[in-house]
């Protein structure tokens, strides 16, 4: 687009007159807002970021105790999960041991008339089962 | 708000970043101004559609606009004043900027640089005017104010 030379002056005047406008509706509204001092607007902004930071502490405050409680919790859950751990691996080895000692023994085993007794088990009964918390 | 509006602050505050801006736009203002006059260099080719009286106006303009946004980073007892100040000083820049660009990029269309820093000039000034409008609003938030 080639525009000749009265019109890029019309528009040039055009956009220097929009600019003043908008640099007088500037003052106009200064004039007819509040004045804001200074001193009076650092000391309010600080303030303001003073508050802000303290509601994004509490905020921290309540993920950390919501954290925390969370943290308690997995622990207890470890605690159980370490204790049901123990209770199988004695029970195992109860099983290990009875099942050696019925393979040393078993071509005389197999003659009794009556079955061995199985390993005394550490175990709860079925009802309470480890398995399950 | 950031301690930049009250102005006078150490040289690696930012603010100095934005009064070297302003400071380079009265400068180009001041070439603009001169580029008709004869002198032994030329400061800019690109305005040379616009009559000598209009490329004055222009550099006058971006004179004017520069001191006003200039004025508005420096220290004042009424903080709002200074934003006014700067706020003019920004709507005159902006609409210098404009004109600036448009007479370059129609003189030198493939100039894309030349007037590519005017425009950029331009997005500066609507960017500060944002920029000024929102502190202004927190501030009078923060005042308790409407």
């Amino acid at each position: 687009m080639t525009l000749s030379p009265e019109q890029l002056v019309a528009i040039v005047i055009a956009l220097l007159s929009g600019g003043a406008i908008g640099g007088v509706r500037e003052w106009i509204k200064d004039r007819r807002r509040q004045p804001i001092d200074t001193s009076a607007a650092l000391v309010a902004m600080a303030q303001s970021a003073g508050a802000q930071a303290l509601a994004v502490t509490d905020q921290l405050q309540e993920e950390v105790t919501r954290l925390r409680g969370e943290q308690a919790q997995d622990r207890v859950a470890t605690c159980s999960l370490r204790n049901r751990v123990g209770v199988l691996e004695t029970e195992l080895r109860g099983w290990g041991r009875w099942y050696a000692w019925l393979a040393d023994a078993w071509p005389q085993i197999r003659l009794r008339p009556v079955a061995p007794e199985p390993p005394v088990s550490q175990m709860m009964p079925a009802s309470q089962s480890i398995l399950e918390p | 708000m950031s301690a930049a509006d009250a102005g006078g602050e150490g040289l690696l505050h930012p603010v100095w970043v934005l009064r070297i801006l302003y400071g380079w736009w009265a400068l180009v203002g001041v070439q603009v101004v001169l580029a008709g006059a004869p002198l032994p260099w030329e400061p800019t080719l690109a305005l040379m559609d616009l009559p000598d009286e209009l490329q004055v106006t222009l550099g006058c303009w971006l004179i004017l606009g520069a001191a006003g946004c200039l004025l508005g980073t420096a220290r004042w007892r009424l903080i709002s004043k200074a934003w006014a100040v700067e706020r003019t000083g920004l709507w005159l820049s902006s609409a210098g900027w404009a004109a600036y660009a448009l007479a370059v990029a129609q003189e030198y269309p493939a100039a894309t640089v030349s007037w590519g820093t005017q425009v950029a000039y331009l997005a500066v000034c609507v960017v500060r005017i944002h920029v000024l409008a929102r502190r202004e609003r927190a501030t009078i938030r923060a005042l308790g104010g409407a």
